[in-house]
């Protein structure tokens, strides 16, 4: 039995093996692993690939949405994603057979459409299906998300006021009444278009408000001049505590109650669900993330449990 | 002080230096206030301007929401917290169209008279993203203006007041500056002038204050100093002063008396030309009346008298000429010759006395005194007789039936012989004892008339007697007589002899310039034929030579023992009487151990003759000899003697 028992030193040999042999796996695996960055490939991967990503250019912030949006592709198709920004496609059509294109945005869509001529385009955070697509993502989430997250927060809103950008398709916003009035809320949607509109109907709406008042504020309204209307909007919201909710998550940590945004990577993952689906038409997310400013919340009266809010992704303390 | 003592400038130097100050306080105190304020005024208002834009880019930002909004209560705030800056006098927040939202005005706006406005444009930037991820069109939305007048008055005291104070203090720290300087001032000058007043008198320099700079210490010591050697030369200028009229007064004195015996000179000259003429008119009157009585035809005895008388005023005429003769040649450069020989000097004596015994006075007597025999003497016969002669007349001239004795004696010196003359004449006043030596001095006679004579027969006398070495003194009794002492020495002491003659002007003989190289050379020659030495002598004088003469060989053998090294060269005849010139010549190699240069002249050119001479190392010439030769050979062997006494190096 000794003679065919191995000693303690080799032992100790062959585990000091076995663990080199595990991290130099790892290295390779991490070698191997695709870039978590921003996706900036070349226009011949671009073309190449199998799948293709194109969208805007984007603003330096939002690098990570579309790398997010990337994994998602990669982790639901299992193919290479070629990502190309709309400056990146090239002026003739290209041979798309065979290819499928997702688009983010109506202007990507139309562009992918007119160079992936012979593949099917998916867009996706758009306002509303372009012409000869057959199905995408809208840019904007389930109403009934945000009202029952404005629910949650507030039992006491009995009024919600949707202020939007004027370009907002009529569905939507009788989507988001429809919500309201599933939970017994009276709603209100104030569309503007310029800034000098948005900052009246915020001066308006805001200063008129009170706790019972829920009030969405899109973030495009807010983007068109964060620096001037966020501060008075924030500053009217916690004088009067008026709960404001908003899609973007950035206008939460600068002083708005709460905002329920996508989640990039299922959007990924959708999408890529959507493109060997026979499904049609347009449809909202179905993941999201939820980030809640506890300042904020504190500030308008809102207290809630430690379990409530480690039910929002991120919370601005 | 007088009027140009005056300095040109009344005003002291400190009233200067302060006037300086105070032109220099005020012109800085009114320029650099100036320039401080204008420079303060112009960064103030560019800072000032800079602030108020500042303030309305800051206020541009809070304003844009109430121009958005068209909020005149938010614009109201916001004027109000721009109104809260001091120097703000009113600011105005008006839209787009110009219509004016909000206004505010300080309360000291009216009061103020320094002011200037800005405007500053309200924008801002509307983004219009078509979705959230889109980057969005950005434009530029006109909102409206802003603007802020502003106060410069407070400023405007700053600067002034910055000004003001830098103006006091410029003036300030100039007047203290000037204090101080003066005050240094003072305490260098202050000392300088007590100096000044101190130093117009002769009183003591005052002491200096311990507290005084160096630099006056440094004066004070230095002039005091000055001081002490301005004394110093003042005393000795004093002492020059009178040392110079001291020395003036002598000199004077001396002038005078040169001048007086000049004029005495003069008028002894004068006596004496007058004497000369007396003297010579006399005899020849004699003589040419007495040859006249004899070309007469006068009888005999006549004739006789006549001749006798012309032969005594011939004889008398030659005693006048060999008188001037020896004046004449005492005078030239040669001094008196002198001819040594031996001979007896108690012969010399008896024939002296009886030749002057027959020409004496009537009336008067000689007598000769020999104290022992003295024997022979090494001296110059003939002067030495002309002495006694002279001598031996002169005691004739003053006694009148008187007695005259010569007396020869030695003296304590056995080296010496002593001659004394004495008389009982008319003697010698004691005022005139001192100057009967003298040349041309003349006595009076015992009737107080001037002497026969031309008044050198002493003088002569003494010069030969120096001359010959010897000394001659007189004593005298007025009215008993004289007694003239001569004292010579047996051999001739040559330093004493060569030093002696004089002019009769006083005067040393002394080489005169231009003379060939073998003047002053020393050279002692012995020949006994007068006729040969005297002409060679002339010669040898006349080429600068020193010469004594020797007429026989004892003499010759007792000059160079008396002085052994007193010869440069010796020049010898071969046949001398006493001591033939090889005898000499061997006896200073042999027995003097003289190495002196010797020149034999000899007639008889033996060959025994010439090997002893080369032997002796002498040089041996065979007569006749030209004069030329002979000097050409005494200056060779004088020249080897030097070359061999210097040495190769000389």
């Amino acid at each position: 039995m000794e003679s065919t028992r191995p000693s303690a030193a080799h032992e100790r040999g062959t585990n000091r093996f076995a663990a080199g042999l595990i991290v130099f796996a790892m290295l390779c695996w991490l070698a191997l692993l695709p870039s978590a960055g921003p996706v900036a490939e070349s226009s011949d991967a671009c073309a190449d690939a199998p799948v293709v990503l194109v969208h805007p250019q984007v603003r330096s912030r939002d690098d990570n949405v579309i790398a997010q949006i990337v994994r998602g592709l990669r982790e639901r198709t299992h193919a290479a994603v070629g990502v190309c920004s709309i400056e990146d496609l090239p002026g003739s059509t290209l041979d798309s057979e065979g290819k499928a294109v997702v688009a983010v945005g109506e202007n990507a869509s139309a562009a992918a459409t007119l160079i992936y001529n012979r593949a099917p385009v998916v867009p996706i955070l758009v306002r509303q299906l372009p012409k000869e697509t057959g199905s995408g993502i809208s840019l904007f989430l389930d109403p009934n998300v945000y009202i029952q997250q404005l629910r949650a927060l507030s039992p006491d809103v009995n009024v919600v006021t949707l202020i939007h950008r004027d370009d907002v398709p009529q569905s939507f916003i009788d989507t988001v009444r429809a919500a309201a009035a599933a939970h017994r809320l009276r709603f209100e949607a104030i569309g503007v278009a310029t800034l000098r509109d948005a900052a009246v109907v915020v001066e308006t709406v805001v200063r008129q408000a009170g706790p019972q008042d829920g009030i969405w504020l899109q973030g495009r309204v807010i983007g068109m001049n964060a620096d001037i209307l966020l501060p008075k909007i924030v500053a009217s919201s916690w004088d009067r505590k008026v709960p404001v909710f908003t899609d973007e998550a950035d206008y939460v940590a600068r002083g708005l109650l709460f905002a329920v945004t996508h989640d990039y990577s299922d959007l990924g993952r959708s999408v890529a669900d959507l493109i060997d689906s026979a499904r049609q038409g347009i449809r909202y997310a179905n993941g999201v993330k939820t980030v809640l400013n506890g300042r904020t919340a504190t500030a308008i009266g809102i207290f809630l449990p430690t379990s409530q809010e480690k039910e929002f992704d991120d919370v601005y303390k | 002080m007088s009027t140009n003592d005056q300095p040109p400038s009344t005003t002291s130097f400190l009233r200067q230096l302060l006037q300086v100050f105070l032109t220099l306080s005020l012109v800085i105190g009114l320029v650099a206030p100036v320039i401080i304020f204008l420079t303060s005024w112009h960064q103030i208002r560019i800072f000032s301007e800079r602030t108020a834009q500042e303030i309305a880019a800051v206020f541009a930002g809070d304003v844009r929401y109430a121009l958005l909004v068209a909020s005149a209560e938010d614009a109201q705030a916001v004027v109000s917290n721009i109104l809260k800056f001091p120097e703000v006098l009113s600011a105005e927040v008006v839209n787009e169209r110009g219509e004016r939202l909000a206004v505010g005005n300080a309360r000291d706006l009216a009061a103020a008279r320094r002011t200037f406005a800005i405007a500053r444009v309200v924008t801002a930037e509307s983004i219009g993203a078509p979705s959230a991820l889109d980057e969005g069109q950005r434009t530029q939305v006109d909102l409206g203006r802003i603007r802020i007048t502003v106060s410069l008055d407070r400023a405007y005291r700053t600067c002034f007041d910055a000004a003001l104070y830098a103006a006091v203090q410029i003036v300030a720290v100039t007047l203290l500056l000037s204090l101080a300087l003066i005050r240094v001032s003072r305490k260098m000058l202050a000392p300088l002038a007590t100096l000044v007043q101190s130093l117009r008198s002769d009183a003591s320099l005052p002491a200096v204050a311990a507290c005084s700079p160096s630099e006056v210490h440094f004066i004070y010591r230095a002039i005091d100093a000055m001081r002490q050697r301005i004394a110093d030369d003042n005393q000795r200028l004093v002492r020059y002063a009178d040392g110079l009229e001291t020395m003036v007064a002598e000199r004077t004195r001396a002038l005078e008396e040169a001048r007086d015996q000049a004029e005495s000179a003069n008028r002894a000259k004068t006596l004496f030309l007058a004497n000369v003429s007396h003297e010579l008119r006399t005899p020849l009157q004699a003589i040419i009346l007495h040859a006249r009585l004899i070309g007469g035809g006068t009888g005999l005895d006549s004739a006789r008298n006549s001749l006798s008388t012309i032969l005594s005023a011939s004889s008398h005429l030659l005693e006048l000429i060999e008188q001037l003769l020896d004046l004449s040649k005492a005078e030239s450069d040669h001094g008196l010759e002198l001819s040594y020989s031996t001979f007896g000097i108690r012969d010399l004596v008896h024939e002296a006395a009886s030749t002057i015994r027959a020409t004496l006075a009537p009336g008067n007597t000689l007598t000769v005194h020999c104290c022992g025999d003295p024997g022979a003497i090494v001296s110059d016969r003939t002067r030495l007789l002309q002495v006694m002669y002279n001598l031996l007349r002169n005691a004739d001239k003053f006694t009148t039936n008187g007695h005259i004795t010569l007396t020869l004696d030695v003296t304590n010196d056995p080296d010496c012989v002593r001659l004394t003359i004495t008389d009982d004449g008319i003697g010698i006043p004691q005022e005139q004892i001192d100057r009967i030596f003298e040349p041309f001095f003349q006595g009076k006679s015992a009737q107080g008339t001037v002497s026969r004579g031309i008044g050198i027969g002493l003088w002569v006398t003494k010069t030969i007697v120096d001359a010959l070495g010897g000394r001659i003194d007189v004593s005298s009794t007025p009215g008993a007589g004289a007694a003239f002492r001569v004292e010579i020495p047996r051999v001739p002491n040559l330093l004493t002899a060569r030093a002696a003659p004089q002019s009769p002007d006083g005067e040393q003989n002394t080489v005169a310039p231009g003379r060939p190289s073998s003047r002053g050379i020393r050279v002692l020659f012995g020949e006994d034929e007068a006729v040969i030495r005297e002409a060679m002598s002339l010669f040898l004088r006349d080429a600068g030579y020193v010469l004594d003469e020797c007429a026989d060989g004892v003499s010759v053998l007792a000059m160079l023992q008396q002085d052994p090294g007193g010869y440069d060269v010796v020049v010898l005849d071969h046949r001398m009487p006493g001591r033939t010139g090889l005898e000499i010549l061997t006896a200073m190699r042999d027995t003097l151990h003289l190495e002196t240069p010797v020149i034999l002249l000899t007639g008889n050119d033996t060959a025994e003759l010439q090997e002893e001479t080369a032997r002796c190392g002498a040089v041996l010439i065979a007569k006749p000899v030209q004069p030329e030769r002979l000097i050409e050979a005494i200056a060779l062997a004088a020249g080897e003697a030097a070359a061999t006494l210097t040495g190769p190096a000389g």
